[in-house]
């Protein structure tokens, strides 16, 4: 996926030096506050971005903030962005936009007495590592037909296709058994989660954006994901056999939970190629279920609010580099973690008659 | 006139989503939610169990939850209320060892004195065979139950069959009767293990692999392993079709009585001790568990994992607990 984000930035600086089209004047001349929902017709955007992530707490079931980094168990999450948009009309665009994603978690080791020995007979250590494509999106952005001078309001239906796959891999497991010059037995649980859903889900969302005076932009957006149906995946148990480990593949259903995020943001344009934003998100999961424990469990209702703060620079009439900053500040029943994230993003009219010189 | 139609791809756009979301909303009524539910459930005689001493736990095909006492008879439990039967309403005796349901649905009480069926609300007693130690209906609903008197005997429909062994005495005396999943049956005796199939008997004992010790306990697991619990060891025997290994238990204790194996819906084992409380092995790592985890006494004489996936255990003193791992 890095290698793929890379061919686009490319690509993207290659398509920069090609010839501009009529159409391009438009982007030109407008600066972040300035552009509508949805694309202009024909326009293609390519946005790719990169997000890394310090999961250094998280949020428990009150609420109340657990540092993962004093237990020694804070990890961090790199995410690559690719984002696909076109205006079939100056008031329909369609969207596509894939994610890839890899952390690995270290949780605390334990050490386990089963006798009166001074060492540990035990050291047991749990990492779980997670990988994988995101669930790939298809959507497209509608505007509300009474749009004014101040007020756009779009609508923006779409479905998470689970394209890849989200069963987990065998583990690798290992154990290290004692000798008399070392008598504890070691054993390193390694899992391999996928970051995917696994569950065809359906979205819906609308945004409401309103101009100040000032060139100040408020925006409001609520999106809702749901789940279409039950999905299934695997659950792996292990038997130690000598020093070797077998593995075996359970499966089992579940149910995601019903997402509803909500955002608001303030935009002003600093200068006219660069702007800053400031916003508030929040995220609310509630119901779904799992039977990986052999019981219909409801998942946790989880909570997270983010503060963010950033910019976006008009490199050029196609090219918008920007950068965020975003701090978790309550939740419940989730990670929270404090992110940056680098995004640019490519503009052109493909089908547009380019200009000879 | 553009501006309407526009509207009206709209305004479909948003009856379609509204139909969308509606079909994504799924039940979930149904589920266990883990905030307020209780991991641990305790049965005494406080909220009407028989005794607090239990001595064995089956499930009917109604899933209702039998329990064997050791001093008034057995308690049936249907999910709200417990019903007695002891001596006092027709129950051979009040100690109960070993409960089974045969394939009529009756049920089968083995107690200190005979065996008790329990036909519709009438009883039918069998005094004769003496203290029934263990019953087992098996997957040609034949039934076997452990006897003072006559070994093993074996009911097939037309009549008892007595398995007495000549060959070796101890293997008369028999704690366990399992059925493996191959449909072999096994005897848990004081002389080691018999296995039967189709009518041909197989010993193991110290001479081929067998590590030795009365056998309390059997139970397979997932990997089609047999798992045999044995008195005074500090190890349970896994048995893998072909060779014994002895599995050192990790609770430290050097001498263990395992008197009950069984396993949760997350597929680790669950070993039952006299008087250390229970062990959970998840195939590499075990963990003990006492009072002071949440189990109703440290004498477990018996463990059962009923239909719903729930672990009930049965103390000695301490009565029965019903427990759901996996939640926390």
């Amino acid at each position: 996926m890095r290698l793929l984000v890379l061919l686009v930035w490319i690509f993207m600086a290659g398509l920069t030096l090609n010839a501009q089209t009529l159409r391009d004047s438009i982007l030109v001349n407008e600066r972040k506050t300035d552009r509508p929902l949805t694309l202009h017709k024909g326009q293609l955007q390519f946005n790719t971005g990169y997000e890394i992530s310090v999961i250094s707490k998280e949020y428990d079931n009150s609420g109340s903030t657990v540092s993962l980094a004093d237990m020694g168990i804070a990890s961090i999450l790199h995410k690559y962005c690719l984002e696909l948009n076109y205006g079939l009309l100056d008031f329909i665009q369609t969207s596509i936009a894939l994610n890839y994603a890899r952390r690995g978690q270290r949780h605390e080791t334990l050490y386990l007495w089963t006798t009166n020995s001074e060492v540990p007979d035990y050291e047991v250590t749990y990492f779980d590592e997670y990988t994988g494509f995101e669930d790939i999106y298809l959507g497209g952005v509608f505007k509300v037909p009474f749009e004014t001078d101040r007020i756009e309001i779009t609508l923006s239906p779409g479905i998470s296709l689970p394209l890849f796959s989200n069963k987990p891999d065998a583990p690798e497991n290992s154990i290290v058994l004692p000798t008399e010059a070392q008598p504890t037995t070691k054993i390193v649980y390694h899992s391999h989660q996928r970051m995917g859903n696994g569950s065809l889900a359906v979205k819906a969302g609308t945004t409401f954006l309103l101009r100040l005076p000032g060139n100040i932009n408020v925006s409001a957006r609520v999106n809702y994901s749901g789940p279409f149906s039950v999905s299934k995946s695997i659950r792996w148990i292990h038997q130690l056999e000598g020093s070797d480990f077998i593995y075996d593949d359970i499966p089992y259903e579940y149910l995601l939970g019903n997402t509803w995020d909500y955002k608001a943001d303030m935009t002003f344009p600093v200068i006219s190629w660069f702007s800053a934003t400031l916003s508030w998100s929040g995220r609310s999961t509630s119901e779904g279920w799992s039977e990986k424990t052999g019981y219909r469990i409801k998942n946790p209702d989880v909570r997270l609010s983010v503060l963010s703060v950033g910019y976006e620079i008009i490199a050029s009439g196609r090219l918008w580099i920007s950068e965020s900053m975003n701090i978790p500040i309550s939740g419940k029943n989730q990670l929270a973690p404090f992110s940056i994230y680098l995004g640019v993003c490519y503009n052109l009219f493909p089908f547009e008659k380019r200009i000879k010189y | 006139m553009i501006a309407k139609k526009i509207n009206g791809v709209v305004s479909f756009l948003f009856l379609l989503l509204v139909c969308i979301l509606l079909i994504g909303c799924k039940e979930t009524w149904d589920t266990i939610d883990p905030e307020n539910f209780k991991t641990w459930e305790y049965f005494t005689t406080q909220n009407g169990l028989g005794s607090d001493s239990v001595t064995a736990l089956a499930e009917d095909d109604q899933g209702n939850i039998w329990v064997g006492t050791i001093n008034n008879g057995v308690s049936k439990y249907d999910g709200k209320e417990w019903i007695i039967y002891n001596e006092e309403n027709g129950l051979l005796n009040d100690t109960v060892w070993s409960i089974a349901q045969d394939g009529n649905g009756f049920m089968w009480i083995g107690t200190n004195e005979g065996l008790s069926i329990l036909v519709d609300d009438t009883w039918q007693h069998f005094a004769e065979f003496g203290c029934i130690y263990a019953i087992l209906n098996d997957y040609h609903d034949h039934m076997w139950i452990s006897t003072e008197n006559y070994a093993v005997l074996e009911w097939d429909f037309q009549g008892w069959r007595i398995w007495y062994d000549k060959e070796c005495e101890w293997c008369n005396y028999v704690n366990v009767l399992f059925e493996d999943r191959e449909r072999n049956i096994w005897f848990g005796t004081w002389g080691g293990l018999k296995k039967i199939t189709n009518n041909r008997i197989t010993y193991y004992n110290t001479d081929n692999g067998f590590p030795g010790g009365i056998v309390w306990s059997m139970y397979q697991d997932h990997w089609g392993n047999i798992w045999i619990g044995v008195s005074w060891a500090s190890f349970v025997v896994r048995y893998d079709n072909r060779n014994f290994e002895a599995i050192t238990l990790a609770n430290g204790f050097q001498l263990n009585l395992i008197t009950s194996i069984s396993s949760d819906n997350e597929d680790n084992l669950w070993f039952g001790e006299n008087d250390m409380g229970a062990i959970k092995y998840n195939g590499s790592l075990m963990k003990a568990y006492t009072v002071k985890n949440g189990l109703p006494g440290n004498l477990i004489t018996t463990i059962l994992k009923d239909k719903e996936g729930y672990l009930w255990f049965g103390t000695m003193g301490g009565g029965a607990a019903r427990y759901m791992p996996g939640l926390n």
